[in-house]
This record gives structure tokens, sequence and C-alpha cells, in this order.
């Protein structure tokens, strides 16, 4: 119900961004391309909005549900005459490789290092990581992204100094994938990094939460062994409210990932974005807003899912 | 499926209601951490105050050497088209600063009205203000607002620090709605209500004086929260690159190679200047929940504790 | 190991949080539990009930430290133990019933999953199924329908948790089993069901129980001795029905009266005061700032315990003291009529 809702929304609000432009959408976009840009293109974005001038609003809605329905977000103009959603489609994989994956490596990672801290507490890990993390999560995601870029990439050579693949083509397949691997290492390990302090903190402090509770007292009265109290006792409890956390941060960590695809020059959709920002591609810029609005949809919809199976006291609801 | 709003009722009872309590001013300075965050905010915010005393160089002049490392006339080098790499993170400082705060501060502003209301009144107002702050959590915020940038070009820093708030209250909403439920079934507020004190009332006299520390702690969030945005959003050349700030410092060092070029003293500064000021807010915070909440601390085991009982 | 009556012996036992400020919570503790009685402990809030069970269990908080006496469980030094000879000690030898089910129990894992993972914990060899087995017989004899095993704690009712406590704390058939205000947390009638539950099941197995508690007419009915703590020190100790008819302790005499009683017309009256601060205890007798009947003595020195019957009615009260420091002279206008067996 509540993703309904959501998805709605976000459809809708694509919708009504371009008739924000003060004037009338449709003319102020052909006395802004006028000669620059195929008119092709602008009459399917157009077409894909519903922005015909002779309809009324609802009227333009429905059209532009309909479009969507079918697929179609205009054309390109960036990389006429391609349609919008083929240029989505090749970012969109990459997109899932490196912010998809380092997202969830930071959680897990992030998780597992905060119970660790809380179980250890006043060790030296636990003196130590909150407080260096505390600060790399303050880092802007794309700054570090340079910063990683210039030492380790630039001046270390350790790594590609950009894309995702070696060569013009990136491909999928087996083989190509330790060299899709050496690409996605270091910005994926840009993102984690800035993104892990969150879940380290947050873990710990909700492990010493919850090991506080009696149950956990009960545990250790049970002489049960200390790694069965410390993941089925302590942690199974505490990363609950980590993974909420987990969920409705999703679109906040996409967002700064997204930038760490421009510095990399990472062919996902946020290198997509800055190509529609920089040559004004507004079909494209449209496409991928919904299209990162509903992937960031999805993730919630599916930590939901998961959240279910771990906590059998929303389970009968 | 499950409305998250479920989901957010288990995670309001496991973080304990109303053990942020008003806090005196000495026993935040006691917490290390909290007067180290408090330090480094305290420096930029001079810096950004006093910048006028700290430089005498316009940030815009373009008249020096190009590229100049840092050297006794220019104290963090110069820029690519020959400006003064000090000057300008002086005065960028200061318009981040100003983006940073006034959109945190309006962000809250907003995250405490319908975080408040939505927790208070109830019923249907309940569920449809739920129902926006979470289609607003969900929709990730830097993507809309790049969108929003593309169609009206910013002059003024204004429009950018409406949207930035508008786009990030949601979270805050959700943090205090949550306490408001656990706070309503309080005894001393539940004995104002059959007391007859109104709404309003009630709101202001009982809920907030204990949610202050919460409230503040969400401001620091905002701010944090508005600078990377703000920071974010530059970089790719969105709101007004031509007004110097910390994001378009970065902007016009990435597109002129600054890398390339091995220009460090150019991209680092403002980068780190974000992180030193964000970390110094964040510090802020884990400090203050340190001191509400002493169990968080990372106290050192008993070194004295005698082996029969170890 | 011998086969004497005395399953747990405590020694002139302390127990210092340190702090700052170092807080002596329990002070001099001399007592023992007997095979197959119920030893009722019982005192106000914050009297060190929680911090002797602490010691008992060897569950003490990291601040939390034994720094005098001994524990000798079943002859063995407790104490003397090492952290993995008392995580095989615990569960089979002593078990623990806690306040409230609902926060004992953990809310994600079955109840079940809750009861044998103590029984393979402590008997690896056990099948599986044997293990889920023994789970559902253990419920079925608390009276909970076996297929509660699936069931998670926020599925039970109130009194089906508490009973699925008890059957837990009997998986492995423990000498002694410490009941910590088990029914505190339920309503009258289902108190009363737990109450009988606990008797019979303990009747018929025959294992030892500290039954801890404030509410002293419970006490009454269940205990076959009773311990009355106060401020850190067990100031009286004796069978039920000597502390029924012959409660010589000041504090007992105004914990008794406190309660209302059915059988016995008792005015119900309160002790006046608050306890007194751990951090920084009265001198003297610990109890002399609310005591009705203090003489010039009680705040300089420190009573000593006294076996009152020779046979274990121990009190530690200067009414009952016979050294040479005692001024048995009241303080003027205090308590004129002093207890009865004075």
């Amino acid at each position: 119900m509540f993703y309904g809702v959501a998805l709605w929304a976000a459809l809708t609000l694509n919708f009504i961004l371009p008739r924000l432009m003060p004037g009338n959408p449709a003319e102020i976009l052909l006395a802004r391309f006028k000669g620059r840009v195929n008119p092709k293109a602008i009459d399917a974005f157009m077409v894909a909005f519903g922005l015909n001038q002779h309809h009324t609003l609802i009227q333009q809605y429905g059209a532009y549900l309909v479009q969507l329905m079918h697929g179609n977000l205009g054309i390109s103009i960036t990389y006429y005459p391609e349609p919008v959603i083929q240029v989505l489609g090749q970012a969109l994989p990459w997109t899932l490789l490196l912010i998809a994956m380092a997202t969830i490596i930071s959680f897990l990672i992030g998780t597992l290092a905060g119970i660790v801290a809380a179980w250890h507490r006043g060790g030296v890990f636990d003196s130590v990581a909150p407080g260096i993390f505390t600060f790399t999560s303050s880092f802007p995601y794309f700054w570090f992204a340079l910063i990683m870029l210039y030492f380790l990439a630039y001046k270390a050579g350790w790594f590609p100094i950009g894309s995702a693949y070696a060569g013009n083509h990136g491909s999928f397949a087996l083989s190509n994938w330790p060299d899709l691997l050496y690409h996605t290492a270091l910005p994926g390990f840009t993102i984690v990094v800035t993104s892990i302090g969150g879940w380290l903190l947050s873990m710990r402090n909700n492990m010493i939460t919850t090991m506080g509770q009696d149950y956990i007292h009960m545990a250790r009265a049970k002489g049960l062994a200390r790694r069965r109290i410390m993941y089925q006792y302590a942690a199974r409890n505490a990363i609950l409210p980590n993974m909420t956390g987990f969920a409705l941060s999703i679109g906040f960590i996409v967002s700064g990932a997204l930038l760490t695809e421009i510095v990399f020059s990472y062919p996902g959709l946020g290198y997509t974005l800055l190509q529609a920002v920089q040559n004004e591609d507004y079909p494209l810029l449209q496409g991928t807003l919904l299209l990162i609005a509903v992937a960031v949809l999805l993730a919630n919809f599916l930590v939901d899912l998961l959240y279910v199976r771990l906590d059998p006291r929303v389970r009968n609801q | 499926m499950v409305d998250p709003s479920a989901t957010a009722k288990t995670h309001s009872k496991a973080s304990s209601v109303v053990r942020r309590r008003t806090i005196a001013l000495p026993r935040v300075l006691n917490n290390g951490k909290a007067t180290a965050g408090i330090i480094l905010v305290l420096f930029f915010v001079l810096v950004g105050v006093l910048a006028p005393v700290l430089t005498h160089i316009s940030p815009n002049v373009e008249t020096f050497l190009p590229l100049q490392p840092p050297n006794a006339v220019h104290p963090l080098g110069t820029t690519g088209q020959g400006q003064d790499v000090w000057s300008q993170f002086v005065w960028g400082t200061r318009a981040s600063l100003i983006v940073g705060f006034a959109a945190g501060a309006l962000a809250t502003i907003l995250a405490v009205v319908i975080g408040m209301v939505s927790g208070f009144v109830g019923g249907t107002a309940d569920e449809g203000l739920q129902l926006l702050t979470n289609v607003f959590l969900v929709i990730p915020g830097l993507p809309l607002i790049v969108v929003v940038a593309t169609y009206f070009p910013f002059e003024s820093s204004w429009p950018l620090i409406v949207i930035i708030a508008l786009t990030s209250w949601s979270w805050g909403a959700r943090v205090l709605r949550s306490q408001v439920l656990g706070m309503r079934e309080l005894p001393f507020v539940e004995a104002a209500r059959m007391a007859g004190e109104r709404t309003s009332a009630l709101v202001f006299r009982e809920i907030m004086p204990n949610m202050w520390s919460l409230i503040f702690s969400q401001l620091l969030f905002g701010i944090i929260a508005a600078v990377l945005t703000e920071a974010g959003l530059q970089f790719i050349g969105l709101g007004n690159i031509n007004v110097v700030s910390w994001g378009s410092m970065l902007y016009w060092a990435e597109n002129n190679g600054a890398l390339l070029t091995g220009a460090w003293w150019w991209f680092i500064p403002p980068g780190l200047a974000i992180a030193l000021f964000g970390g110094g807010l964040a510090l802020i915070n884990y400090g203050l929940d340190e001191v509400t909440n002493p169990r968080l601390r990372a106290h050192r085991r008993r070194a004295r504790k005698r082996g029969r009982n170890a | 190991m011998s086969h004497s009556s005395v399953l747990l012996q405590m020694e002139n036992l302390s127990v210092t949080y340190f702090g700052p400020p170092d807080v002596v919570a329990v002070h001099g503790v001399t007592l023992d539990v007997k095979r197959g009685e119920i030893l009722g402990l019982a005192g106000e809030s914050g009297c060190g009930k929680t911090t002797l069970i602490g010691a008992l269990t060897r569950l003490l908080p990291d601040n939390g430290e034994v720094t005098h006496g001994r524990i000798e469980f079943d002859g063995v030094d407790w104490l003397g133990l090492n952290e993995r000879e008392v995580d095989q000690w615990r569960w089979t030898r002593v078990s623990l019933v806690s306040q409230s089910a609902m926060n004992s129990l953990n809310p994600v894992i079955s109840i079940g999953e809750q009861i044998t993972d103590a029984i393979f914990a402590h008997e690896p060899r056990t099948p599986k199924a044997d293990g889920w087995d023994r789970a559902r017989s253990l419920l079925r004899m608390v009276e909970v329908d076996p297929s509660h095993v699936h069931s998670y704690a926020h599925e039970l009712s109130g009194g089906m948790r508490q009973r699925a406590m008890i059957a837990m704390a009997l998986a492995l058939k423990p000498d002694l089993v410490i009941m910590d205000e088990p029914t505190t947390a339920l309503d009258v009638v289902v108190q009363a069901q737990i109450i009988h539950e606990i008797r019979s099941l303990q009747e018929r197995l025959r294992f030892s129980v500290i039954f801890v508690t404030h509410d002293m007419s419970l006490l009454l009915s269940i205990a076959d001795r009773i311990a009355i703590m106060y401020a850190g020190e067990v100031v009286e100790v004796g069978t039920r029905s000597i502390l029924n008819h012959e409660a010589s302790h000041p504090y007992t005499r105004g914990l008794i009266q406190s309660f209302p009683s059915v059988f016995h017309q008792r005015t119900r009256a309160g002790i006046p005061g608050a306890p007194p601060s751990m951090v920084n205890p009265p001198s003297g007798c610990r109890f002399h700032g609310r005591c009705e009947e203090r003489m010039a003595v009680c705040s300089v020195y420190a009573p000593e315990d006294r076996d009152l019957d020779g046979i274990g009615h121990r009190v530690r009260c200067h009414l009952f003291g016979d050294s040479g420091i005692t001024d048995r002279q009241p303080l003027a206008g205090r308590g004129e009529g002093s207890g009865k067996s004075c």
C-alpha cells in the first residue's frame, strides 16, 4: 500500500516538474532548443510527457501515464536517436554493480563491526573506530572519491583512473569479471568508507542497548556459548532498528554515491544524470530521476520483506 | 506488505523514550568528543564571520600567477585561473555555512512542526502526514534537486536553501513523531491532558521542553546534510557556481584539471573543510548522546578486578 | 561431593560496585540454602537482593565484585570456579526465573528454541528431535500447550510466559532455582496459579528455591525459611513459623505489619522513613535511623549476628546482643514497649 502511494508520488512528481517552469513548457523547450536539437527528440519528449497544448492537464496526465506504461520516456537528446529507456537500460547494471553492492557491503561490514565494538566495549577497536568513522561518514562522497582517485590512481597507479571496464565496451561475461572488479574496487571502496560509519555507530549503540536487556542476562545465566549470545540474542535483536535505518537511508546514500560515479566516470545512472544536466537533456534527466526513485523504492521494499522475516512481531500484521 | 510505520513502532520502542533530557553545558564540556566537535564547528564559524578580516584579497580576482603552490603571499596557493585559494576558502566558508545553517534550520522547523502535529493529533491527519513523511524519505533528494535545479537555474542562494530544506525534513519528522508518541503516554503528560490543558499548551509546555536535545540533534544532522547537498549540487555545476563556496571551489578544481596538474592545495581544502565541519557536528551529536545516555560511553573495564570473580 | 543437607552456603559475603562512588551493596551476608527447601528472601527494593542473586549466579555487572567472603555450592568453592566451569554449572545446577518473562524471553526466537538451546548447550550430544520433545514435555509439565514451542513471547499471555520461563528453568533439572519476583508482574489470580504451580513442582522434583520478593505475605505462605534483607545485610533469618509468630528484628516486624493478612488481625503499619543511602551507609546498625526501639549503642556499633534459639533463628540487632558495650537503655521518649523477646 505504502509503496503504491510512493510510486504514484514519484510518477506524479516527475510529471509535474517540467510544468513548474514559468509559462508553457512546450514553447519554452522549443525555444530553448531551437536549432540545437533534432526536433524529433523534442516531439518525442512532448509525447512522452503528454505536453500537448490542446489538452487539459488531466488529459495530459492520462497520456503521460499511458506512455509510461509502454516504457516510453522519450528520446535522449544527448544520445539521439536512442530512446531514454535504452540509455537507462545500459546504465542501470553498472549502478547496481557499484552502488548496490557497495551499499550492501558497507551495511554488512559496518553492522558486524558495530557488533564487535559493542561486544568488546572499551577495547582498542571500540575506542578507536567510532571516532574515526564519525569523521569518514561526514566526508562528502565525491570529495573522498577525488582524493582516492588522485592518490591511489593518479599518483600510485594502483587503480584505473575511471570507467568500469577496459576498452570501449563493458560486458558482464564471466571472463570480464576480474577486469570489472578491478575497475569497481576503488569507487566501491570510497562508497564503503564514507557510508560505513553510520552503520557501525548505530549498530554499536543498538547492541549496547540490547545487551542491557533481561533476555541477555537470562541467556548468560543459561550458560550459553558466548557466540550464541552475541549473535542469536544480542545482534539478532539489535539489527532490527539498524535495518529500519538502512531502508530509510538508501535514498540518501544513493544520492551521494551517484556523485562517486561522476568522479570515476563510471557509466552508471549518476554519470548519466551528469550527461543529462550538462546537455540540458530533459527527457534523459527525468527518466533518470524516475528510475532512481523506483530503484530506491524497490530496495526499500526488499529490506522490508527481509525485516518481516527477521521480526516475528510484525509478521502477523 | 509491511507498512514501514509498523516497523517504526517497534523501532521507537527499542530506542528508549525520553532518555534525552535537557542537558547542562558543563556536563557537555566534560565530554571530550563534544568539546572537540564544538571547537571544530566554532573554528569554521569564526572563519566565516571574520572573512573580511582574514583576507584582503577578493576571491574573484584572477590576476595572480596561476597554480602556485602555497607560499608566503598565498598561504593556500592559487587556482588555475589565478585566484587566491585562501581568500576563496575563507569566503567560501561563509557562503557554505550560510546555506548549511539556513537550510538545516528550515528543515528542522519543518520536521518539528510535521513530526509533532503528526504524533500528537493522531488519526487521519497523522496517517496522511506519516505517508507524506515516508514518501519524502524514500525519494532520493539529490537527484530530485538536480532536476529542479536544471529547470530553474538559481541566481541567489534562497531557492537552493528552500529546496534543500524541502527534501531533507522527513527523517527528523519521523524521529520526532515516534518520540512524541512515546511521550504522550507518560504520566506527567497524561496528567496535564486530564487536567484539561489545551493541545497547543500541552505541546509547548509539556512536550517541547523534553524534546530540545532531540531537536538539536536533528538540527545538527540537517546542517550536515545541507552542506553536503549544496556541495554535491555545485560539484556537478548546478546552483550558482559563480558564488564562491566549498562546492563551487571543488567544481572549478575538478573542471580545470586540478587533479591532473597535481594542484592538491586547490581541491583538498574545501573538501577537508566539509569533512571537518560535518565531523565536528557529528562529534557534538555523538558526545551529547553519551552525556544523555551514559551506557554508550566506551568506559574501560576495571583494571583492578580481582582474579576470582573475573 | 558431600551430601550434607546444605546445598548452598554463603559466608560473610560482601559485594561492592566500584564507582565513583564505590557502593557496598551486600555487606557480610551469611546464609544457607538447604536441599529441597524454599528459602524466601525479602526486603525493600534497593536492599541488595538483586546484587546477592548476581553474586550467586556470578552475573554481576562489570563493575561489581565480591570483595569478601565465600560461596560454597554443593561443597565446591563457587567463586573459585573459572568462567568455563561456571558456564557448565549454570542451568544444570542453578537456574533463574526472573521478574518479567516478557523481557526475559528473546522476542525474535521461538520459545522452543530458547528451551532447547539450553539443552543443547549443556548436552551437546542430544539429538535435535529429542531436545524438542523434551521442550514439549516441559511445557506440558507447566500446563502450557506443547504446540507453543513454536510460539514467540509476544504470542503468549503473561501467565503462560511465566510458566514457559519456569519450564525453561527446569529443563536441566537443576538443584537450585532462583526466582526473582516471579509473580510481581502478574495479576492476582494468575499469581496464585503460578505460586501453586511452583509449589507442586517443587514438591514433586525436590529442587531448592530461593524465592525473592518484597511481598512478605506471599513468603509467609510459600517459603520454608525466610531471610530478611535490609540495606545490604541479612538482618533476620528463621523458619516461616518463627518469622510469622516471633519475628524479632524491629525491621522484620515492621515489614510484616505493613502487609494485611487474611489469617491474622494485624493493624497495617508502615516503617517510617526511607532506606538509607548505600553510598554512605549509616554508622552502627544500618536500621537505627528508622528504628522505633533504637538505643544509644545502635548508632555507634554495628550489631553482630546472634542465634536466638540455637537452631538458626538468627538476628542482627542490639536488642538481642549480650556484649559489654550494649546499653539496653532506650533513647528517651522512644519505643517504650520494646520487642516482646526483649
